[in-house]
């Protein structure tokens, strides 16, 4: 214990022997209302924190029905991808089909 | 630790239960309870500038706001102390800036309890207690709060180190390496005063 002498040591064995602290430890008129009247106040819902939790109950029910929709949906939707895009893009495009006509 | 009220016969557990099912009244009387402890703490820790009656305020909101997540592991009043220390460290630390430490600052006392602590030449009287409680604090203000709050509870307070851990939520081994990094800097703290008595 190296400090067990230091100025350090002296002057906190000093400062114990100040007196006790003999201010009044009750509560102050009214404070125990006002902090229970705050407490109760903050835990009320207000309108910004219930439209943020149904956002987010909504939120999650959306991402739930877009999954349950892809997954019902697979088959169409990797036959939408698998189809060859130039076929349709000429079958049905009435520039070349025009062209064609005039050619004729 | 024992509550330090008065009311030795106050139902605690009655009144928490009457707390969480939002009765006003119980809260009034939880906020009465508690108060002595709660008050004890922050007049110990008390930041420069913030009204004593503001940080309990901010205590008492705290636990309310909280209370719903006090499982009964631990005593209510430990609970609610270490929510007391906890806000106590946090507004020391939104303190960037420590006042400076001089020796042309400090009352005629103060500078005769330092010069006699450094100096070694005998003890301290007992008359300048006060001064030098004072001169520790001021001490203590040029720590990081952390390091003020370990050296305030096992120097000055003579606290346990499980009595800290249990109010601060520190393992023992931390607050065994904060206390030796505190007192490394202390001796500095010293001669810097020293140097500028001389200066």
């Amino acid at each position: 214990m190296k400090h067990f002498n230091s100025p350090w040591t002296r002057l906190v064995a000093a400062a114990r022997l100040a007196p006790a602290d003999k201010r009044a430890a009750c509560a102050p008129a009214g404070f125990a209302t006002r902090v229970s009247a705050l407490a109760a106040g903050a835990n009320e819902p207000t309108f910004a924190a219930l439209f943020a939790r149904c956002s987010l109950r909504a939120l999650g029910v959306c991402g739930l029905v877009m999954v349950l929709g892809v997954t019902l949906n697979l088959g169409s939707v990797l036959n939408a991808f698998e189809a060859p895009a130039v076929d349709a893009i000429t079958l049905n495009d009435p520039v070349s089909e025009w062209l064609d006509a005039s050619a004729s | 630790m024992p509550s330090d009220t008065p009311e030795e016969t106050f139902d605690l557990p009655g009144c928490l239960a009457r707390v969480r099912d939002s009765d006003q009244s119980a809260a009034r009387e939880l906020v009465e309870h508690l108060y002595p402890m709660v008050i004890r703490i922050v007049r110990a820790r008390l930041p420069r500038r913030v009204a004593e009656e503001d940080l309990s305020q901010e205590i008492f909101l705290k636990m309310f706001t909280r209370i719903s997540q006090y499982q009964g592991s631990v005593p209510f009043t430990h609970w609610v102390s270490r929510i007391a220390v906890t806000t106590c460290i946090d507004h020391l630390r939104a303190q960037k800036r420590r006042p400076e430490f001089r020796w042309a600052d400090l009352s005629e006392n103060e500078a005769d309890v330092l010069d006699a602590v450094l100096t070694n030449d005998g003890e301290v009287e007992a008359g300048d207690a006060m001064a030098a409680h004072e001169l520790v604090h001021k001490l203590l203000d040029q720590l990081k709060p952390d390091d003020r709050l370990v050296l305030q509870l096992l120097d000055l307070e003579q606290k346990t180190l499980a009595e800290v851990s249990e109010l601060t939520g520190w393992n023992t081994t931390l607050i065994k390496v904060r206390a030796f990094r505190a007192r490394r800097k202390l001796p500095k703290l010293f001669a810097e005063l020293k140097k500028k008595e001389r200066a």
